[in-house]
């Protein structure tokens, strides 16, 4: 946390239009992982990273689910400066969508709408379902034509739900993808959508990777170029002393 | 008078003919674009034709985005 700490601040010290974001399961991977203070909080922990980093967007995931309702809306209400957001996670409870499905980022005179996709949600799931990724693509992005010239998608359906997606529904300008998969160089569609993937996770591995990617619009919202790196957060990045030192905190809380 | 009228009506009538018979030719026209349209690039290519523009930007932008996914809430990147 506190090496991703280090390249966020770096970014957006050089200056120009940055935006950070998350394409989901942010909050919690799994239960029974007692090493990690995001299970023992219910995710307040995450969250409180997440706001600490300045996050513009952050889509929600199936992981996060495993938090539970009760939880998780609190969690959502705790968000500072940033919205989770789902365009297809539906709480039973209620009928309705269970968070924000979208927003819109004025940057750099764009309008740049950012949409959160869910991945599949397990049918045996009490409180929650998500319908189709490609379904709530195609409603939300047709949504959000009139009122942003850039559409980002946040979707951790899984890389090749997100080619089936990029392919299928005309107007996407970039699909951060997560979930299933990983991709060492941004994939470009003949659609002209970009896919970007910067990490594949699994039990004790996760948050080792981000993205950074520089892409390009014209004045009409086309992307016209980009460049991409992935950045290992090893060693070799210092610590951010203040996230390093709020670590160190919450793991004396333990 | 009348005889103007006449000709004049009657100068109409080839145009108005030709017109006639230009409207199945265009209509053939736009019906085979959209058909074009369905077969490669799907229902949403149609579509995005009748949605309304988005506002104009002022100029291009260049945006770099730091992302990250599946990070489950560790506070220590592993690996």
């Amino acid at each position: 946390m506190a090496r991703r700490a280090t390249q966020i601040k770096a970014a957006r010290a050089q200056g120009g239009n940055v935006l950070v974001v998350d394409a989901g399961n942010a909050l919690i991977g799994e239960l029974g992982n007692t090493s990690e203070p995001a299970e023992r909080t219910k995710g307040v922990t995450s969250v409180e990273a997440l706001n600490r980093l300045g996050y513009d967007a952050v889509a929600l995931g199936p992981r996060d689910l495993l938090l539970g309702r009760e939880e998780l809306l609190k969690r959502l209400g705790e968000a500072k400066g940033y919205s989770f957001l789902s365009a297809n996670l539906y709480d039973k409870a209620t009928g309705k969508l269970a968070a924000q499905p979208y927003l819109i980022k004025e940057i750099g005179g764009h309008r740049v709408a950012l949409i959160g996709i869910t991945g599949a949600v397990p049918e045996e799931n009490a409180q929650f379902y998500a319908l189709p990724a490609l379904d709530a693509a195609r409603t939300f992005v047709a949504q959000v034509q009139s009122k942003a010239d850039v559409v980002v998608l946040l979707s951790n359906a899984g890389l090749e739900a997100n080619k089936v997606i990029a392919g299928q529904v005309q107007g996407i300008d970039l699909i951060v993808s997560g979930g299933q998969g990983s991709l060492p160089e941004p994939l470009q569609m003949p659609s002209g959508a970009l896919i970007v993937h910067a990490d594949q996770s699994s039990s004790g591995h996760a948050g080792r990777v981000l993205g950074d990617l520089l892409v390009s619009f014209d004045l009409t919202g086309k992307l016209t170029a980009h460049s991409w790196k992935a950045v290992t957060l090893d060693p070799n990045i210092p610590d951010d002393q203040a996230m390093a030192a709020w670590v160190a905190e919450v793991r004396q809380q333990e | 008078m009348t005889s103007q009228v006449q000709r004049r009506s009657r100068g109409a009538r080839p145009a108005q003919k030709v017109g006639a018979r230009a409207l199945p030719w265009v209509i053939l026209g736009l019906v085979t674009a959209v058909l074009l349209l369905l077969a490669f690039r799907g229902p949403d290519a149609v579509l995005a034709l009748f949605r309304p523009k988005p506002p104009a930007a002022s100029g291009p932008l260049t945006l770099r985005l730091i992302h990250t996914n599946d990070t489950w809430g560790y506070l220590s990147p592993c690996g």
